[in-house]
């Protein structure tokens, strides 16, 4: 797949799922990579530009296991931007789909 | 590459970015790469799946709208005067930084190594002269004012080759001296995480800790005898060597002295001074070989 289209799609992916529930890096990276193929190393810069860009909050926690986990809270203004690419991809997938299908312009 | 090269990497290609940003970077993936090898993979597997360090560093920086291609392949020669400065002005920062955080002993024996060096980068214009004055000897065969356009533009080459090397042989040494001592912080990194990681063991899984224990102490038993009869055999073989070198610098000495009663024996000059630099590179390497057997056992 385009890895620039991956991005994107990639994005929204993430944004969704920290939207349903906080989450530390490492389960964000396995939620990921369940829908997606992706190099999981990617992941990091990308949830670093989302709390840069304020899409994302970060707190402390401790865990069971190991050293406190860092987690990720989406902001109001990233449930925004969540909203906005889920309307772009919804757009998008429709056009294809219809192109696909052929029904329309035939 | 283990997880504490590669952190180690990254952080190095990482420096442009504020010190706690860095750490919140290695942090994130240390964790990973702990998590996924808690989950059966193997370090070195985690680490590959990665893919090419560079790429990543160029995806991370990009999070804080860094452009890297600007960055390393900077197109005009401004671009590149400012990266030469950036460079520069990290390279003193790190110097003013392991500074801050020495004792009087340490700072005595950084600056012992830089005057030594300083002394060899003196000793290097002794060649340098004699080039220069060979070729000026030879163009000055050339017929009018030829041969003296040529000699002034070989002198200027000299001149500059050497302030080059100079500057470089200073440069490379500061940043190898403010490295070691970074390595030697390192390294006691090291060995308490490892004492930390058999403590784990032991607490958890004390048969098998026993186990390797006694394994580690066996393997150091046999291996003592026989590093000890190498190494008098290398301290044996090492006699000569030291009378060669000995020998061989007096010989300089008496070349210097010649030359500046006027003799010039250019080539055997070179011979003398490519032989007690060999000379002298072997026993540096039997020097470690002792030193550095003898520090592990």
């Amino acid at each position: 797949m385009n890895t620039q289209f991956k991005k994107g799609v990639l994005e929204l992916i993430v944004l969704f799922s920290v939207e349903k529930k906080d989450m530390y890096g490492y389960e964000l990276v396995q939620e990921v990579s369940k829908v997606v193929d992706v190099n999981e190393g990617t992941i990091y810069p990308l949830l670093k530009r989302l709390t840069n860009e304020n899409y994302f909050d970060t707190y402390l926690l401790e865990s069971n296991e190991g050293p406190p986990r860092k987690y990720y809270h989406i902001t109001d203004k990233g449930i925004t931007r969540s909203k906005e690419l889920a309307e772009l991809w919804n757009d998008f997938s429709r056009q294809v789909n219809m192109f696909i299908g052929g029904n329309i312009y035939e | 590459m283990n997880k504490k090269e590669f952190l180690k990497l990254l952080e190095e290609k990482l420096n442009v970015l504020e010190e706690n940003e860095i750490k919140d970077i290695l942090e994130e993936y240390k964790s990973h790469i702990e998590e996924k090898v808690k989950d059966g993979n193997k370090e070195k597997d985690v680490i590959e799946s990665f893919g090419d360090i560079d790429e990543l560093v160029e995806e991370i920086l990009k999070a804080y709208k860094i452009n890297t291609k600007k960055v390393n392949k900077g197109k005009t020669a401004s671009e590149y005067f400012n990266v030469l400065v950036d460079e520069m002005a990290m390279f003193f920062k790190r110097i003013i930084k392991v500074f801050e955080g020495k004792k009087g002993d340490d700072f005595a024996r950084i600056i012992c190594k830089f005057i030594l060096i300083l002394i060899l980068i003196l000793i290097l214009r002794v060649p340098f002269d004699i080039i220069k004055d060979l070729g000026v000897e030879i163009f000055s065969e050339f017929p009018w004012f030829l041969g003296r356009v040529i000699s002034y533009i070989w002198k200027f080459i000299i001149e500059l080759s050497y302030f080059v090397i100079s500057i470089l042989t200073i440069y490379v040494s500061i940043k190898n001296l403010v490295l070691d001592e970074e390595v030697v912080i390192d390294k006691e990194e090291i060995v308490r995480k490892a004492e930390e990681f058999e403590d784990k063991i032991d607490s958890k899984k004390s048969n098998r800790g026993e186990r390797v224990k006694m394994n580690s102490s066996d393997s150091r038993i046999v291996l003592t005898p026989l590093s000890i009869i190498l190494r008098v055999f290398v301290v044996i073989m090492t006699i000569p060597a030291f009378f060669m070198l000995f020998g061989l610098i007096v010989f300089f000495g008496i070349m210097i002295a010649s030359l500046f009663e006027g003799v010039y024996i250019v080539s055997l000059f070179f011979i003398i001074l490519g032989l007690i630099m060999i000379t002298s590179s072997i026993l540096g390497i039997i020097y470690k070989f002792i030193f550095g057997k003898g520090g592990r056992n």
